[in-house]
């Protein structure tokens, strides 16, 4: 069992119970979720001009199934974008801190 | 779980699909992929499938996910209803073997991305024919313990309804267990028959009256009831396969069904409803089922029909029952039967 955190990125196709269905595809496979960041529907109006809603997520679980996993999150008609970031166990950093290194480019 | 059907566009996967929705099995928020092949004849029809299936059941449908490419495969528990099948016609014939032969690609491209792009806990459904075939090659490449061979538990239903026909009282009231192969090698297991009411020792000779004797062997009855359905037509053939047992009827009655050009695709989706439900409410069943065997059954290696308990995590066990020794005797031999069979497929 790895740790590992996930970002998932919207589109336009952005709508309601988005987060629900991206929680449920976890908790489906028995999966834990750890720290959740989610900016996602409403919160779009009040997003700098430019960015992208993101969910960002950490749990633990195999390879195999993170991949599975990513693959399953892809599909989903809202998601653009899926990035991960296997983390170390002694990596303590809040999951804020973690936005860079998955791509996002926020301070 | 998400659920996926492949061959959503068939006759059997079109049926299954509505029969989850329309039952509620399926919730909103689940996942129901329908899988046809790119470049396959069904594949214009499977968006226009997909849209029908959103204006009829708009309020209840589950997210539907109309997939095209192999690598796509993402479901929890995935039927496998594509393939060739059994001729409408009863003119044509489809010897099992080159059945075996036209289904034998897609039971390997299915096998293979489950094994490459899965999670591993997948619960995999065999309904194309032959089961046994499709068993042993997604036995190959999935554990064992997760691949269904659905040929025995929709015998078992079927003859426990031809049983509960002829005692004049619902299937519900019925056990009993077909066994061995999901093919003219079938076992049904009067040994395992019982029916609600039929406890007493007037009731038990009434079930025993049931076991008919010379009835024509399966292979020789499937040839009476084409050639009645090609001289004499669809109400002589049923007719004269009425007057079969019970357990001849669970065997040709399905294949006259076919050849009369109605098939039989809503008795098969009911029962793939009725196993997705128990799969998807962690409540176990005992069941008939082809699965791959190493010795748990009668010392059977390979695959055929035994009874076993079925939950979400696929075959909890198989069930040690006793049989007398004609069936078990029979079971094995189906057993290696199939397993020469499967041996020309898969080396």
């Amino acid at each position: 069992m790895k740790r590992w955190a996930l970002c998932a990125e919207f589109g336009v196709t952005n709508r309601p119970g988005t987060l629900a269905r991206v929680a449920r595809v976890f908790s489906d496979r028995g999966i834990n979720l750890g720290d959740i960041l989610a900016v996602v529907g409403g919160d779009m109006l009040t997003m700098p001009e430019g960015e992208t809603p993101v969910i960002v997520l950490t749990f633990h679980c195999s390879e195999r199934m993170q991949q599975f996993l990513c693959r399953r999150l892809e599909r989903m008609p809202e998601v653009s974008r899926v990035t991960i970031l296997a983390r170390a166990d002694d990596d303590d950093r809040p999951i804020w801190e973690l936005l860079p290194e998955l791509g996002q480019g926020k301070n | 779980m998400d659920v996926s059907i492949v061959g959503a566009c068939g006759s059997i996967g079109r049926q299954a699909a509505v029969s989850l929705i329309e039952s509620r099995v399926l919730q909103p928020s689940i996942r129901l992929q329908l899988v046809e092949c790119r470049g396959g004849p069904s594949e214009r029809a499977l968006l226009g499938f997909a849209a029908d299936l959103q204006d009829a059941y708009a309020e209840t449908i589950p997210e539907i996910d109309a997939v095209l490419d192999p690598e796509d495969l993402l479901g929890d528990i995935i039927i496998i209803a594509a393939g060739a099948t059994v001729p409408c016609d009863p003119h044509k014939d489809l010897p099992r073997r080159l059945l075996a032969e036209a289904n034998r690609p897609l039971f390997q491209t299915y096998a293979k991305v489950i094994s490459e792009y899965g999670h591993g806990e997948e619960i995999v459904l065999v309904v194309s024919n032959p089961v046994e075939l499709g068993v042993a090659i997604f036995a190959r490449h999935h554990p064992r313990s997760r691949v269904i061979g659905m040929g025995g538990y929709l015998d078992t239903l079927r003859f426990r309804c031809e049983i509960a026909n002829e005692l004049g009282i619902r299937r519900q009231n019925v056990q009993g267990l077909v066994l061995g192969e999901h093919g003219a090698a079938m076992v049904p297991c009067w040994s395992t028959v019982s029916a609600f009411g039929f406890d007493s020792k007037d009731g038990r000779d009434r079930l025993k009256s049931l076991r008919r004797s010379g009835d024509p062997s399966p292979t020789d009855a499937l040839d009476e009831i084409r050639h009645i359905m090609i001289d004499r037509g669809a109400e002589a053939a049923f007719a004269r396969l009425n007057q079969y047992g019970a357990d001849l009827r669970t065997y040709v009655k399905p294949f006259a069904a076919q050849i009369s050009g109605a098939k039989t695709p809503l008795g098969t989706a009911e029962m793939i409803v009725r196993l997705v439900e128990t799969i998807m409410s962690g409540n176990q069943t005992l069941a008939a089922a082809q699965i791959a065997l190493e010795g748990e059954f009668l010392g059977i290696h390979g695959v055929t029909g035994v009874p076993v308990v079925l939950s979400n995590r696929g075959v909890e066990r198989v069930e040690p029952l006793q049989l007398w020794s004609e069936e078990a005797d029979a079971v094995v031999a189906a057993a290696a039967a199939a397993q020469v069979a499967i041996g020309e497929f898969i080396r």
